[in-house]
């Protein structure tokens, strides 16, 4: 049984207890986060490094985290930006090789030992992996993890209206790539 | 459509390695931590050894340049005793001739080794070469 977000606050803003509070801090959100990095990079070895790098930065702005929002809410920022980072990295050395990052990142899929989903799975994974990134983090948020547009737009910093927009569209544009069998 | 019920979670297609939430919170903590950082240590103590040395290097300056000064004086004083002896004016000048020198050296029984004599002396002023051979040879 995890502690409370508040209880964990308490804890993080004193001094003598911070350590304790990240200790519980990363015991109540390392799975969440990690399957959040995961389904963006699908790799493991990279959703790993982002999750350690996303607590990194966690307990280095501890002392400065005033709780005006939720630690549910800043955790999940901290680590979108690190993904999206690391994503607009990877592009940037990609296009240099006038490589496609989708087709890349469907091809570590095909290759990936931790991937265990069968074929219509592996179908629906390479159509996510064609939207663009941002639309992708909506999808996922949205479809794998059920979150509420408010907390989507919290996290994300959009409004509600252009992430329902946005979410339609990815489904849209995956179903079609499904139905008529392009992956 | 898309079936949600069809498709697993998206986290049961994806696997870890084993243990991998098992361990990840020590290796945060390693990398946050890294094993025995070095305490810090301040200027001071960094450079005190160098001022400790500095300060002995001092002392012995100051003990060199004074210590053998002292020394040096007091020898020099000793020497100085050693060699204290009566000073003895002599006129040269024509008034003092070779018979008041006599007179003075045998009255005053002033020890002839105190005495300087040197070649241009009154005493030697009438001597022939046959005077010089025999003093020579004469033992007093």
């Amino acid at each position: 049984m995890h502690p409370t977000d508040q209880e964990i606050l308490v804890l993080i803003q004193m001094p003598a207890e911070r350590e304790a509070g990240f200790d519980l801090l990363v015991k109540k959100y390392k799975q969440r986060l990690y399957w959040h990095l995961r389904k963006m990079v699908v790799v493991h070895e990279d959703a790993d490094d982002l999750l350690q790098n996303t607590f990194i930065k966690v307990w280095n702005n501890l002392s400065t985290f005033r709780g005006d929002a939720s630690i549910y809410t800043w955790l999940y920022r901290i680590a979108t930006n690190e993904a999206l980072n690391f994503l607009n990295k990877r592009r940037d050395e990609l296009l240099n090789a006038f490589e496609d990052m989708e087709i890349i990142m469907a091809s570590q899929l095909d290759q990936d030992p931790l991937f265990s989903g069968d074929e219509i799975q592996k179908r629906l994974q390479k159509s996510i992996l064609t939207l663009p990134d941002k639309q992708r983090l909506v999808f996922n948020m949205k479809y794998f993890d059920n979150m509420k547009y408010e907390e989507m737009s919290e996290i994300l910093n959009t409004s509600v209206g252009a992430l329902k927009a946005s979410y339609f569209h990815a489904v849209k544009k995956i179903r079609a790539l499904i139905e008529n069998e392009l992956f | 459509m898309i079936e949600k019920e069809n498709i697993s979670k998206q986290e049961s297609q994806f696997k870890v390695p084993d243990r991998y939430f098992e361990e990840f919170d020590q290796r945060l903590k390693n990398r946050i931590n890294p094993a025995e950082e070095r305490p810090t240590v301040s200027k001071l103590t960094m450079i005190k050894p160098w001022i400790g040395l500095a300060a002995a290097f001092l002392i012995l300056t100051m003990i060199y340049n004074l210590i053998p000064n002292h020394i040096l004086n007091s020898s020099l004083n000793k020497s100085s005793n050693l060699y204290e002896s009566e000073e003895v004016e002599v006129w040269t000048d024509e008034s003092f001739g070779i018979h008041e020198l006599i007179d003075y050296l045998t009255i005053k029984n002033i020890a002839t080794e105190s005495v300087d004599i040197y070649p241009d002396s009154v005493l030697f002023s009438d001597l022939t070469h046959e005077d010089y051979i025999f003093l020579s040879h004469t033992e007093y």
